[in-house]
């Protein structure tokens, strides 16, 4: 405790250096006058003992001396008195004799004066007398002073000249010492204290040329550097703290949530997207593991995730979070999230924390859901669509060859479903088509697939399913659907469902043949009458005849890729009145075969309807129209040329575009251009065709309703169709002359035309019979192989 | 008057009293001494109280420093005196063996009025004196 102490106060009294350097001279002088009066004092006061106890036998031989020289005088006492008088005075100035006194001759010698504080001492000399010639011994008394005395005198004499010496050297040294030493010292003292109270410019005395001088110079330099690196420093940090400003402003300012950890993963920073997000004040977060608050799961499981910033720690390396991560937050609340975790490296390499960046993604799954959705289910019923049906189909074929399992896939095709569109509507064959969706569902197991592939079509994977039990499950299909009544406003409707079943094993693994085996077993129920099941068999002759269909389409594709799809043109004769008879025409399509043979629309038509190919060769027959067109010059005649359009083609929303596209860059005058649309096409797409027909007609194109009476409906949708012209359905023309009622169909639809102001076209005229016959009913054109067969368009020209 | 002149007339005066064997002015000077160290009625301090002006007790470059925290709450110039005063007493009590002394102590004492610098004072405070 006392050496704590003593720490203490030595800690606490200082001493200045000048204090120091004074007392160290100074107090160093008085020990050497110290040292120096003990000597002398004692070597003084031995030679003053010495003296002190020789004086007398000094005397004594002075005294012998002087007789001896003055033996001749002895006894002349005034002459010798004058010669010791003499003596004495020499003595009594340099020793400590003060008086003497001795007797010689009957006189009486005394020098000085006596008192009682004198020392009296005796001496004795011989004295040679002339006259007696003998020797004689005379007694001399000498009073010298006290020896005390004189030491005493002594060391006040030797202790102030030492003393007197050692102050004066002492204070010469000390100024010395202080002019060289301590006042420089004070100065730089003086010189550091100025600067450190704030006045930077304030330097040391550098003109001194000994060792100071060099240090303050030195001391100048790394100021000066010292002050310079300051400023620097002072600019660095304040383009730090700028740049720091920048980072936290834009790290507040972004959408994305931020998170920064230290090596540890304790959290250092969230911005507020972040604190939003984690339901956490940042005050709350810091200093806390991150893995400690923040909760990932896995979405779909709800299963934990690992933090991925410790991860990222370990692995030193960019972690991303996996798709599905979501954040849970404080209060529980689950947010689906994105996030990269990036390790924050120091200078020199070394990681120094993580910092995370994460964003809510709810919408953007959400949507994706939707989506993913959207691309795998059919929007209308709910179920699978063809494509996600196919995938699944091909799913199960893997297990197939794997595993040796036998799956099935049904077909199933409504049957009387267009009935339901025709008379009540789209929106009514829709709400078929999803209360059939639920029918059709409940009478599969839970793994099997069903998706809707089209129209009015159904696929049904059953997986682990021998063919057998798939007949069975496709016959419960049928009859729940057979017994199923539709109900739309005050009409009811049975609806029937043609399904076509096949087996799936490693001996039928291609999937474009299974779903064409399904579709052609399908075909073949609808074909042996509808509402049944048929199970594909591969020498099924009718079966073999569809898929003698489903082979045109193949034909028909490469056809159009190798440009040997053929036009053929017909005319259409005006044969009302009208003196130019060949200004109209009617563009027909034939297929050249790979012999180059010619093959009629009848072959290859049907199965491009079927086949969803009909829009492409419509398109096709457009641009070759217009491309003949646009390097005819029609100007100033009458020339139409009719084109054929499918049920289809009016249903693609892009053709009208299409068409004006096609008009413009071949700069064809669509006043030269007739569409033909059959009177089924435009029924079915009424809506869209209704569409298409103003659109094309404002730009002064024609249109004509082609086998115009041959539907039950023809003369109530004529009224709301804008045609120009209707073509009378062969069928009546042909047989008019022998069958009373065509007749009068034709003379029907002839009037009704004529009121309507809407020219009618008659075909299939073979005869001059049929034409007069014709001519006197008022038709305007007539069309047939007795007025000319159709011919190719070999040339840029339409005749 | 500070401590520092005084100490240097206090010197003087010793030494003149020792050289013209003054004793009874001896007696005085220890008399003196004592009745400053017990009551801390100081020369210096009665001068300045007779003068009104503030007393710099270390003049010049002299820095004995202030101690934090005194373990004793007794003046460090009032200890001086009385160890002063005790020590030319029991060097007159042995003149004979100590005769020396008491020159020591007046040419110490006039010293540390020249330099400012009094071993004995900073050693006082080294102590724990105020």
């Amino acid at each position: 405790m006392m050496q704590e102490n003593k720490v203490i106060q030595a800690k606490t009294v200082k001493i200045s250096l000048p204090a120091k350097i004074t007392g160290i001279v100074f107090w160093g002088m008085v020990l050497v006058g110290v040292l120096l009066a003990a000597y002398l004092l004692g070597e003084k006061e031995q030679q003053l003992i010495n003296r002190y106890y020789a004086d007398v036998h000094h005397l004594e031989q002075e005294l012998d001396a002087i007789y001896r020289q003055e033996k001749d005088h002895v006894m002349d006492y005034p002459y010798m008195h004058q010669k010791f008088q003499s003596l004495f005075l020499h003595v009594s100035h340099e020793h400590f004799v003060e008086a003497l006194m001795f007797e010689f001759d009957g006189h009486v010698y005394q020098y000085g004066e006596m008192n009682d504080q004198q020392v009296h001492r005796r001496g004795q000399i011989y004295i040679q007398t002339a006259t007696a010639g003998a020797h004689e011994l005379i007694e001399i008394n000498v009073y010298m002073q006290g020896l005390d005395d004189q030491i005493v005198q002594s060391r006040k004499q030797m202790l102030l000249i030492i003393g007197g010496l050692v102050f004066a050297f002492g204070m010469i040294l000390q100024q010395i010492l202080q002019r060289v030493l301590s006042r420089p010292i004070l100065d730089m003292v003086a010189s550091a204290q100025e600067f450190t109270h704030e006045n930077q410019a304030a330097r040391f005395n550098e003109r001194r040329s000994d060792e100071l001088g060099y240090l303050a110079k030195f001391v100048n330099e790394a100021l000066d550097s010292s002050l310079q690196q300051q400023r620097e420093l002072e600019t660095s940090r304040k383009a730090l703290i700028k740049e720091k400003i920048q980072a936290e402003i834009t790290l507040h300012s972004i959408m994305d949530g931020v998170i920064t950890t230290d090596e540890d993963d304790t959290v250092v920073y969230l911005n507020p997207v972040a604190e939003r997000l984690m339901g956490l004040t940042a005050s709350q977060a810091k200093e806390m593991p991150l893995s400690s608050i923040l909760h990932l799961v896995h979405e779909d499981t709800g299963d934990m995730l690992s933090s991925p910033t410790l991860a990222c720690l370990e692995s030193k390396q960019v972690e991303v979070l996996e798709n599905h991560a979501a954040l849970v937050r404080n209060d529980g609340k689950t947010i689906p999230i994105e996030a990269t975790i990036a390790p924050m490296r120091n200078d020199e390499g070394d990681v120094m924390g993580a910092v995370m960046v994460f964003q809510d993604v709810s919408q953007e799954r959400k949507l994706n859901r939707q989506l993913s959705y959207q691309a795998s289910h059919d929007v209308l019923t709910g179920l699978y669509n063809r494509h996600k049906f196919e995938e699944q189909v091909e799913s199960a074929l893997m297990n197939v060859d794997v595993e040796d399992r036998h799956h099935a896939l049904c077909y199933i095709d409504l049957d009387q479903f267009k009935i339901v569109n025709d008379t009540c509507g789209h929106v009514a064959g829709d709400e078929l088509l999803r209360q059939l969706s639920e029918i059709l569902k409940y009478c599969i197991r839970e793994g099997d697939v069903l998706a809707r592939l089209g129209g009015d079509e159904f696929g049904l994977l059953l997986e682990n399913c021998v063919l057998k039990q798939a007949a069975q499950v496709a016959e419960k299909l049928r009859q729940s659907v057979k017994d199923f009544r539709f109900i739309w406003d005050d009409k009811t409707f049975e609806i029937g469902a043609s399904v076509g079943v096949v087996g799936i094993s490693r001996e039928n693994m291609d999937l474009s043949n299974i779903l064409a085996s399904a579709d052609m077993a399908c075909y073949a129920a609808k074909d042996m009458g509808r509402n049944r099941v048929h199970v594909y068999e591969p020498s099924d002759v009718m079966l073999a005849e569809r898929h003698g269909q489903m082979h045109w389409a193949g034909r028909i594709t490469r056809a159009l890729e190798e440009h040997r799809m053929v036009l053929f043109e017909q005319p259409v004769v005006a044969i009302k009145g009208i003196e130019k008879s060949a200004d109209h025409c009617e563009v027909l399509l034939r297929m050249k075969g790979e012999n180059n043979e010619v093959i009629g629309p009848d072959a290859f038509i049907p199965a491009a309807e079927r086949y969803n190919l009909m829009p492409r060769v419509d398109r096709w027959v457009i641009s070759q129209v217009f491309q003949n067109l646009g390097q005819t010059s029609c100007i100033g005649t009458d020339k139409v040329v009719a084109i054929n359009l499918s049920g289809t083609s009016l249903a693609d929303e892009g053709l009208l575009s299409f068409v004006l596209s096609e008009a413009e860059s071949l700069q064809v005058d669509l006043t030269h251009v007739c569409f033909e649309i059959t009177e089924t096409a435009a029924i079915s797409n009424l809506s869209k065709a209704t569409q298409f027909i103003n659109g094309l007609r404002s730009k002064g194109c024609r249109f004509s309703l082609d086998d115009f009476g041959s539907g039950l409906s023809s003369f109530t949708y004529l009224k709301n169709l804008p045609v120009d012209y209707i073509k009378i359905d062969g069928s009546f023309v042909v047989d008019m002359l022998d069958d009373p009622i065509d007749r009068t169909m034709v003379e029907a639809i002839v009037q009704v035309g004529h009121v309507m102001g809407v020219q009618v076209i008659a075909e299939w005229v073979e005869d001059e019979a049929t034409l007069e016959l014709l001519k006197k009913m008022g038709v305007d054109y007539a069309q047939g192989y007795y007025l000319g067969r159709p011919k190719e368009v070999s040339i840029v020209n339409f005749s | 008057m500070t401590d520092r002149t005084y100490r240097g007339l206090l010197g003087a005066v010793i030494l003149l009293a020792l050289y013209f064997e003054l004793n009874w002015l001896m007696f005085a000077l220890i008399g003196l001494l004592f009745a400053e160290g017990i009551s801390n009625q100081r020369i210096p301090k009665l001068v300045y109280l007779l003068r009104n002006y503030l007393v710099k007790e270390e003049v010049g470059y002299v820095n004995y420093g202030q101690v934090a925290e005194p373990k004793f709450n007794v003046d460090s110039e009032q200890v001086w005196r009385l160890a002063v005063g005790f020590f030319l007493l029991v060097s007159f009590s042995y003149v004979d063996a100590l005769w020396w002394f008491p020159w020591f102590m007046g040419f110490a004492i006039f010293g540390a009025g020249l330099s400012g610098v009094c071993p004995v004072l900073f050693a006082i405070r080294w102590i724990g004196f105020r």
